[in-house]
C-alpha cells in the first residue's frame, strides 16, 4: 500500500505521518517514510531526533557506480524504515526538481528491495508543481490523505492539491485529517470545506501538549505515550487509512472557495498600473524593447534565443563566451557554429577565426546543480573566462531561468572582483526570451551597450556593415566584394557588427562615421533602430542587396555622404553587368519561371528576370515564421508579387506548376516530381551587381541537363 | 572554440532513433530539437530540412524528432495538452515504438507522459543533464528494452547481439554489415544490434541469444547487465576496444568465436589477406618516403574507438601520437593512457589545436578546425560531422573495411 499525505508547509503532516508511520509499525507492518519536503525533517520523530543523510545530498556527493540504496535508507522506530528527499537551500534551486530526481534514484537503486508493505510518502504541499506531484503519479500513491487545519490558507492549499490530484487518476482521494489548532469556528470551516468537495474527515487530531513533549524527546506520541487517547487517535487513522475507500474531489473554484469557508465573496481585480513598460533583457525597464519577429507576434519560437545569442558571441573575436547552462545548451549552440566553421573550410577554403580559438565556457549543469542551484558553478566559470580575457558574455539557459538563479547579480559581484574586465549579462533562460534570432538581438544590443566606446571621433572613409549574420556561409565572399567596392571610393570597413568581427572593433564602432545595412530583414532593421536612436548612429537608407539596381543604390548614397565622385564606378559596374548579362540571355531569353519564395525582397530576382528576357509567370512570396530573418517585401515589383500569409504549400505548388514554368525559383525545393528544374534561391544571397549573375548560369546549366535523370528510374 | 562534443540529450535522441519504424517525440522547446533531429535525419538518411516539404505542425520543417515548442508559459503552466495532442499525433502514424522525451527544461516541472496504448512506449523524463553521450545513449537503449521486454527461452546456438552502437556513428550501417559478414563467415549469426536500426522483432528475439557483444563498451555495460540479470546471456567485451584495425579486430573474432565454440580461420583468413594487401600499398610508401614512420598524429574520440586506433596508427604504421584527447571516460580509456605511457608518450597533449601534426583524427568539425588552422594536412573524420556528407560507396567506420579505411585515409596525405 502506498499513500501520500500532503498539506500546507507547517501545519503538522511530518508530525502525523510520523505518528501514522509508528501506529502501522506497531501493528507489525514494514513502513517506509519518505519525506519530500526540502526541510528534510520529516522522518526524525522516528529517529530519535536525528536527521538521516538526504538524497539529494547523496546524488550530489557520490559517484553512481558507488551508490546503493541502503546508504540512503535508515532504520527508525519499530522497524520503520525512512528517507529524506532534501534539497536546496531557500530562495536557490528547484526543490521540485529535488523531489524527481529523488524518485528517479529510488528506483533505479530498486526501491522494491526494500519490501515495505506500506510506503507513506510525506509531501509539502504548499507547492503544486510538477515535482511535489509526482507522488500522486499513478505509479506511486494509492491513496492520497490531506491534512489541513481551520486555517483559511491550508484548507486553500488542500483545494489547490484537490485540484492537482485531478490531472492523474482523481478517484484516489482518502479524505482529510483535520488537524487542529484549537480556534474558535474552525472546524466549522473544515467541515463546510470536507462537505463542498465531497470528502470525509477521517480524523480530527487534537491539540495536545503530548506532541511538544514529544518532540522534546525527538519521538512520536505513539512511541512515547502509547497508553493515551491520541495514541489510540492514530491507530484508529492507521487502521482506516489502510481499509478505508477512496473517493474522488470536487475541488472548488477560489471565489466558491471563499464564498464557502469564509462566508464571503471574493473581491474584484485589482486595477493594474497603466503605461508599464515591457523589461528588456539586462536593460534599464524604460529602454525600448528590440523584438524578433516571433516574439513580436506571439508565434512559435524557433530554436532559442540562448543559442542566438552563444553564437552571435562566440563570433567576436577576443570575448569569452560564458554559457549558464547544461552542457546540452553548450553542444547545440557550439555544433552551430563549429559547423559554419567547417562549412566555410571545405566549401570557401577559408577559417574563421572566431570559432576556432577556445572562447566557450560552460557551466555543466546537472540534476543537483537544478536543485541546489549553480551560483558557484557559474563564479568559477566566469574567474576562468576572466583569466582569458576581460570582455565576457554570460548568457542564461532554460534551467538557469526556472530553477531562478541569479545571474544578474552574480555578475554584478564578479564585476567587482574583476574591476578592469566588462562583463555582460545576456539573461536569455533558454528561450524564455523568445526565438534564436531575438538572442541574436539581445546579444547584439548588450554588446553594443557596454563595449562600444562613445568617446571615438570619426575617422574620415571609415564604414561600419550592420546586420551581419554570423553564421551565413558568403559573409567571407560578400565582405570581400563590399571591401573591393570600398576600396575603388577610397575607403574601407571599420566594424563588421556583428558577425566575424573582434571586441576592439566594436569598441572602436564609433570610427565610423556612417554604418551601411548588411540587408533589409527585420534583425539589421531592429538593430539599425537601435543604433540610431540609442547611439546617435548614422545609418544609410539604401543597404547591400544583390544585383545591379540595389548596388547602385547604396554607392550613390554612400558617395554622397562622403562627398566622393562614384559616376565612373558606376559606369564599370553597370558594364561589368551588361557584358555578363549577354551570354546568359542567348541561353535564357524566352524562356519562363515562376517563383515561390520564402524571402520577402525579390525586386533583385525579378529585375534579373527581366533582364534576361524571362518570361515570369507567377511570383509568391510566403509568409513563415520559421523565416527568421522576415524580410521587407520589396517595394519596386510588389504590384507582381502575391504575398500569401495563409497557405496550403501544395495548393501553391500546384498552381504554380499549372502555369508550366520552364524554371521554378524557390527557397527549398518544393516537389518532386519529375521533369521539373528547380533551382534555389539562396537564404542569405550574395551581394553585388554580378552575384544574381552567377545564379543565372546555374539556370542555364540545369535547363541543359536531361529533363529526367536516370537516377530518378529507380524505385525507393 | 570549445566544444564539448555530443552528450547525453544528443545520445538519448539518437539512441531512440536507432530502431526502426520508430517515433521520438520531445516535450521541450525547438531550440533542443532541431539540431538533434537534423543529425537523425542525416546519420538515418531519412531527408534533410525543409520547411516547404514537412510542413507539419509539430515537425517544424523536419522530418524527424516532433516537438510540443514549448515557451516561457509552458514552464509555468504545463504543456499536457500540447504533449497528449503530440502523442495522438505521433500515434495515428503507427510507428513501431513510441519514445517519449522531455528537454532539459521540461524535465524541471515533473509533467508526467502517462501515456499508454497497443504501441510500445519508451520514455525518458529526465534527458539526464551534462551526463555523457554515453550515458544518454545507454539510458535510453535500456528504456526501449524495458518497453519491449525482449522474450525469455533457451539461447540459440552460436548467436550473438551486437552492443554499443549509435544511428549518430559515423558509417553505422556499413559497420554494421562488415561486422556481421566477418561474423557470418565463422557460423556467428548477429540477432540484434539495440540503437542501430534494429525492428522491434529482432529487439524481442535479443533475449535468446547465446552472447552479448560489445562494440563500443563505454556504452553497453549496463545493457550488458541487464541482459545478464533478466535472461542470464553472457559478455563479451574485447579489451583492446572496438573492432577496427587488424589486431583488435582479429582479438574481437577470436573472442567472440572461443566463447560461442565457432571456428574464427575463415574471418582470419580475410583479415590476413586484407593485411598482406595493405603491407605492398605501406612498403612502396615506405621505400619512396621513409613513411609513415615517425609521422606525427593527433587523436580525439571516444575511449573504445580511440584505443584500438592509437594502437594501429602507433603500433602497426609506426606514428607517433602528439595528441589525444578522450571524450569520455570507461574501460578503453585507462588501457589508452597506459598504452600511450607504455610507448613514452604519456605526457602528449589533449589540445588538438595547439599541437600540430602530420595527420589528425576526429569528429569532421575539429578535424576541419585542425586542417583550417594549419595544425594539420590530412584528416580522418570518425565521428560525425563528416568531412565529407555524401556516402554512396559503402564506407565502414569499423571491421575490415573499417581498418582499410583508415589505412587508406591515414596515409593518403602523409608527405615528407
Amino acid at each position: 500500500m502506498r499513500i501520500a499525505i500532503y498539506g500546507k508547509g507547517g501545519i503538522g503532516k511530518s508530525t502525523i505521518s510520523a505518528n501514522i508511520t509508528a501506529a502501522m509499525s506497531a501493528r507489525g507492518l514494514k513502513v517506509l517514510q519518505i519525506g519530500c519536503d526540502p526541510k528534510h525533517d520529516s522522518t526524525r520523530l522516528l529517529l530519535d531526533g536525528r536527521e538521516p543523510p538526504t538524497v539529494m545530498d547523496y546524488i550530489r556527493n557520490t559517484r553512481k557506480e558507488d551508490m546503493s540504496l541502503f546508504d540512503v535508507v535508515a532504520q527508525g522506530y519499530g522497524r520503520s524504515m525512512c528517507v529524506e528527499a532534501g534539497g536546496p537551500e531557500p530562495g536557490v534551486g528547484c526543490a521540485g526538481r529535488g523531489i524527481l530526481s529523488t524518485f528517479d534514484l529510488l528506483d533505479e537503486l530498486g526501491m522494491e528491495r526494500l519490501e515495505a508493505d506500506v510506503t507513506i510518502y510525506d509531501v509539502l504541499g504548499d507547492v503544486v508543481c510538477g515535482g511535489f506531484a509526482v507522488p500522486l503519479r499513478n505509479d506511486y500513491a494509492e491513496k492520497v490523505f490531506i491534512v489541513t487545519s481551520g486555517e483559511f490558507m491550508a484548507i486553500y492549499a488542500a483545494n489547490n492539491i484537490l485540484r492537482g490530484v485531478r490531472n492523474y487518476d482523481p478517484l484516489r482521494i482518502g479524505g482529510i485529517i483535520f488537524n487542529s489548532r484549537g480556534e474558535e469556528e474552525e472546524r466549522d470551516r473544515v467541515h463546510a470545506f470536507a462537505t463542498a468537495v465531497g470528502l470525509p474527515i477521517v480524523a480530527e487530531i487534537p491539540r495536545s501538549p503530548l506532541f511538544l513533549e514529544g518532540e522534546r524527546r525527538g519521538k512520536t506520541v505513539v512511541e512515547t505515550f502509547p497508553a493515551t487517547e491520541l495514541t489510540d487517535c492514530f491507530h484508529r487513522l492507521a487502521a482506516m487509512m489502510l481499509e478505508g475507500d477512496v473517493s474522488e474531489a470536487e475541488p472548488l473554484s477560489d471565489e466558491d472557495l471563499e464564498r464557502i469557508v469564509l462566508g464571503k465573496e471574493k473581491a474584484g481585480k485589482a486595477e493594474v498600473m497603466v503605461n508599464a513598460t515591457k523589461v528588456a533583457n539586462g536593460r534599464p525597464r524604460s529602454a525600448p524593447v528590440y523584438t524578433s519577429r516571433n516574439v513580436d507576434r506571439h508565434e512559435v519560437l524557433h530554436g532559442c534565443a540562448f543559442t542566438g545569442a552563444v553564437v552571435t558571441c562566440l563570433s567576436v573575436q577576443g570575448l569569452q563566451t560564458v554559457m549558464h547552462s547544461p552542457d546540452s545548451c553548450a553542444h547545440l549552440s557550439c555544433q552551430m557554429a563549429q559547423n559554419a566553421a567547417r562549412r566555410a573550410y571545405l566549401r570557401e577554403g577559408i577559417s574563421i577565426p572566431s570559432f576556432l580559438e577556445p572562447s566557450s565556457h560552460c557551466t555543466s549543469m546537472d540534476d543537483p546543480a537544478m536543485v541546489f542551484g549553480a551560483k558557484g558553478l557559474l563564479e568559477e566559470a566566469i574567474r576562468k573566462a576572466a583569466s582569458v580575457s576581460g570582455r565576457i558574455a554570460v548568457v542564461s539557459s532554460c534551467p538557469s531561468g526556472i530553477i531562478g538563479d541569479d545571474v544578474v547579480e552574480t555578475v554584478r559581484r564578479m564585476s567587482a572582483e574583476f574591476p578592469d574586465a566588462k562583463i555582460v549579462p545576456m539573461i536569455e533562460d533558454g528561450n524564455a526570451a523568445g526565438d534564436h534570432m531575438q538572442g541574436v538581438i539581445d546579444a547584439c544590443v548588450a554588446l553594443a551597450d557596454h563595449l562600444i566606446d562613445q568617446d571615438l571621433a570619426p575617422v574620415k572613409g571609415m564604414v561600419n556593415v550592420v546586420g551581419i549574420k554570423p553564421i551565413a556561409t558568403n559573409n567571407e565572399r560578400n565582405m570581400s566584394f563590399l571591401a573591393s567596392i570600398l576600396g575603388r571610393m577610397g575607403m574601407s570597413v571599420n566594424c563588421r557588427f556583428i558577425g566575424g568581427t573582434d571586441v576592439t572593433s566594436i569598441e572602436g564602432f564609433k570610427k565610423a562615421k556612417v554604418s551601411i545595412l548588411a540587408n533589409t530583414d527585420r534583425f539589421t532593421r531592429m538593430l539599425a533602430s537601435f543604433l540610431i536612436d540609442e547611439h546617435g548612429v548614422k545609418v544609410m537608407e539604401r543597404p547591400l542587396t544583390a544585383g545591379i539596381v540595389g548596388t547602385e543604390a547604396w554607392v550613390r548614397e554612400l558617395a554622397a555622404l562622403g562627398g566622393v565622385e562614384v559616376e565612373r564606378l558606376l559606369a564599370e559596374l553597370g558594364t561589368e553587368y551588361r557584358t555578363g548579362l549577354i551570354p546568359l540571355r542567348k541561353e535564357l531569353e524566352g524562356r519562363s519561371a515562376c517563383i515561390i519564395s520564402m524571402h520577402k525582397d525579390i525586386d533583385w530576382l525579378i529585375d534579373l528576370i527581366d533582364d534576361l528576357g524571362i518570361e515570369l509567370r507567377r511570383a509568391v512570396v510566403v509568409d513563415r515564421s520559421d523565416h527568421l530573418m522576415d524580410y521587407h517585401v520589396g517595394n519596386r515589383h510588389s504590384q507582381r508579387i502575391e504575398l500569401l500569409e495563409d497557405y496550403v504549400i501544395d495548393y501553391v505548388v500546384n498552381e504554380s506548376l499549372r502555369l508550366s514554368p520552364d524554371i521554378l525559383l524557390s527557397t527549398y525545393p518544393v516537389t518532386d516530381r519529375e521533369g521539373v528544374v528547380q533551382e534555389r534561391i539562396p537564404m542569405v544571397p550574395d551581394i553585388g551587381h554580378l552575384a544574381p549573375l552567377e545564379m543565372a548560369r546555374h539556370w542555364a546549366l540545369a535547363l541543359k541537363a536531361p529533363r529526367v535523370e536516370g537516377w530518378r528510374e529507380e524505385d525507393d | 572554440m570549445t566544444d564539448l562534443g555530443p552528450e547525453g540529450l544528443v545520445g538519448s535522441i539518437m539512441a531512440f532513433e536507432g530502431f526502426k519504424g520508430s517515433i521520438t517525440a520531445m516535450n521541450g522547446p525547438t531550440g533542443c530539437k532541431y539540431y538533434p533531429a537534423s543529425l537523425a535525419e542525416a546519420m538515418t538518411r531519412r531527408g534533410g530540412f525543409n520547411p516547404m516539404m514537412h510542413d507539419s505542425r509539430f515537425y517544424l520543417g523536419q522530418s524527424r524528432l516532433p516537438c510540443t515548442y514549448m515557451d516561457s508559459n509552458d514552464y509555468v503552466s504545463g504543456c499536457k495538452a500540447r504533449m497528449t495532442e503530440l502523442w495522438n499525433d505521433s500515434f495515428n502514424r503507427n510507428p513501431s515504438l513510441i519514445c517519449l522525451i522531455n528537454s532539459p527544461g521540461a524535465s524541471l516541472i515533473g509533467e508526467e507522459f502517462g501515456f499508454s496504448s497497443d504501441i510500445p512506449t519508451a520514455t525518458m523524463e529526465s534527458p539526464l543533464p551534462s551526463s555523457s553521450f554515453s550515458e544518454g545513449y545507454e539510458t535510453a537503449i535500456l528504456a526501449v528494452l524495458q518497453a519491449l521486454r525482449p522474450d525469455d527461452g533457451e539461447h540459440e546456438g552460436k548467436t550473438v547481439n551486437l552492443l554499443g552502437i549509435s544511428v549518430a556513428d559515423t558509417g553505422w550501417e556499413d559497420s554494421v554489415e562488415d561486422l556481421c559478414k566477418l561474423l557470418f563467415s565463422c557460423g556467428v549469426k548477429v540477432t540484434c544490434a539495440p540503437g542501430a536500426d534494429s525492428s522491434v522483432e529482432e529487439v524481442k528475439r535479443s533475449g535468446t541469444v547465446a552472447l552479448n557483444v560489445a562494440v563500443h563498451d563505454e556504452r553497453c555495460l549496463r545493457t550488458a547487465r541487464w541482459y545478464e540479470d533478466t535472461y542470464g546471456t553472457p559478455f563479451f567485451r574485447s579489451p583492446q576496444g572496438a573492432p577496427l584495425g587488424f589486431a583488435p579486430l582479429r582479438a574481437w573474432v577470436e573472442g567472440i568465436c572461443e566463447r560461442l565454440g565457432a571456428d574464427p580461420s575463415p574471418a582470419l583468413t580475410l583479415i590476413k589477406e586484407a593485411r598482406s594487401r595493405a603491407r605492398k600499398e605501406i612498403t612502396r610508401l615506405d621505400q619512396y618516403h621513409g613513411l609513415p614512420r615517425g609521422a606525427s598524429f593527433s587523436l580525439q574520440g571516444r575511449p573504445s574507438l580511440t584505443l584500438p586506433i592509437l594502437k594501429t596508427l602507433n603500433g602497426y604504421l609506426g606514428m607517433v601520437p602528439v595528441a589525444v584527447n578522450l571524450t569520455e571516460g570507461g574501460p578503453c580509456a585507462d588501457a589508452a593512457e597506459d598504452y600511450l605511457k607504455e610507448i613514452g608518450c604519456g605526457e602528449a597533449s589533449t589540445d588538438l589545436l595547439s599541437c600540430p601534426a602530420d595527420l589528425v583524427v576526429a569528429d569532421g568539425n575539429t578535424a576541419a578546425n585542425v586542417l583550417a588552422t594549419g595544425s594539420a594536412f590530412n584528416a580522418v573524420d570518425i565521428d560525425p560531422p563528416g568531412l565529407v556528407s555524401v556516402n554512396i560507396r559503402r564506407d565502414p567506420l569499423l571491421g575490415l573495411d573499417g581498418t582499410l579505411r583508415l589505412l587508406d585515409r591515414s596515409l593518403q596525405g602523409l608527405r615528407r
